[in-house]
């Protein structure tokens, strides 16, 4: 049956009303999880709050084992799903600059978005100087293209580049979560508490 | 309290992670590359011609599906005895999986030509169907060579005269009644001196269908 609009079963059309609900959803869960606080987001760094880490940690091993369990189903068809191309040059660079912009503005873009919905006055600052950015990225691209466009790896899988089976993968990597949970609250209990 | 849930959370999380490893994962796509398509095609083994399509329903092959592929209006008007109608804009409805789903049977695919027939045969393969067929050359070639088969001439092999006398008898077969019992079908066609007459003339199979299949 899925993916719904590659298998035709819902117009492409829809696909940005789609996305409005799901970003919709999405912010929902954001803002509940305390993530418009720049305070938390940053206390992953300082080892005080590690709410960012248990929560797309867990989403993404909700995602991965609906996915996975999806496709043993047949409800949805694992290789029509997308996979965006590997870039290794240019991710290594824009992962590097969008960690100084984290650290140094407290959010990432979603939640950035998430804290300028509730009124924070550093979020509208920051939302302000993602823009900025957006808009000399863009009017800078023929220079960086060359780079940006660097050395196409195709879609790559990590588990076709360990030579694992996806099973295997997917059990390590949830008992990976299981322990870094742990260390986390461990961490957290040694580290002096933080009033934000 | 919290601390619980917590662990019965990780625990399942891990169960399911586990249940991952010994179940096998499946790869849902039917399609066939276009690599595979590309050999495929070029593998003259899908064509049947129609000599062995008439022996085959001749002798009742349990496992053969004669699929129609023209237009429904067309195949009301005429059809190979025994075929099923499927047209090629409803190749890939569930009703049609059904028939192209079954492993075991031999599915010959036919139209008016070979056109029809070969894009439901690209189609079923695509769609990674097994066991998928084309009549060669289609109605057309089935009335020119097994109905009507044309008389060689004079000068003609002797390989040719058997050919025709088998597509004669084969035609009895089909075209049965008043045909089958004009004269000119029992006239024994002499080949030229010095051919070997190997195959006879065999009126069995049309007194045994006589009553079935009358007229066309």
């Amino acid at each position: 049956m899925g993916p719904l609009i590659p298998q035709g079963v819902i117009d492409p059309g829809w696909s940005y009303v789609i996305a409005m609900l799901i970003g919709i959803g999405f912010g929902f869960i954001l803002e509940s999880s305390g993530f418009s606080s720049s305070r938390k987001i940053i206390g992953l760094f300082y080892g005080y709050d590690f709410t960012v880490l248990k929560v797309f940690f867990t989403a993404t091993i909700v995602a991965m084992l609906g996915l996975l369990y999806f496709n043993y189903a047949g409800i949805i068809d694992l290789n029509m799903v997308y996979v965006p191309p590997t870039f290794v040059k240019s991710t290594l660079i824009g992962g590097v600059l969008m960690g100084f912009g984290f650290i140094l503005g407290g959010y990432c873009p979603g939640t950035g978005m998430c804290a300028v919905g509730i009124g924070k006055i550093d979020a509208i600052v920051f939302v302000i100087g993602l823009y900025l950015g957006i808009f000399l990225f863009s009017e800078a691209f023929p220079l960086i293209e060359p780079l940006y466009m660097q050395d196409s790896l195709g879609g790559q899988k990590i588990t076709e580049a360990l030579g694992l089976s996806t099973g295997v993968f997917v059990l390590l990597f949830i008992a990976a979560a299981v322990i870094g949970f742990n260390i986390a609250a461990f961490v957290q209990k040694k580290v002096k508490k933080v009033e934000y | 309290m919290k601390n619980i849930r917590n662990w019965i959370l990780g625990a399942l999380a891990l169960l399911l992670g586990l249940g991952l490893v010994f179940i096998k994962q499946k790869d849902n796509s039917r399609k066939q590359s276009p690599e595979f398509m590309l050999l495929e095609m070029n593998d003259p083994s899908r064509l049947i011609s129609t000599d062995k399509m008439a022996e085959k329903i001749i002798s009742k092959d349990p496992i053969l599906l004669l699929i129609d592929v023209r237009p429904e209006a067309e195949y009301n008007k005429f059809t190979i005895p025994g075929a099923v109608n499927i047209p090629l804009e409803k190749l890939l409805s569930e009703e049609a999986a059904e028939h192209l789903g079954s492993k075991e049977m031999e599915k010959v695919f036919f139209s008016n030509d070979d056109i029809y027939s070969t894009q439901a045969w690209m189609l079923a393969r695509r769609n990674n169907y097994e066991n998928v067929y084309v009549m060669k050359g289609g109605l057309n070639e089935w009335v020119e060579t097994i109905l009507q088969p044309a008389e060689p001439s004079p000068t003609a092999s002797s390989e040719e005269f058997e050919l025709y006398n088998l597509r004669k008898a084969t035609s009895l077969y089909f075209i049965g009644g008043s045909e089958a019992l004009s004269p000119e079908a029992f006239q024994e066609i002499k080949p030229p001196v010095g051919a070997k007459k190997k195959i006879d003339v065999q009126p069995k199979p049309q007194i045994q269908k006589k009553d079935e299949e009358e007229g066309c």
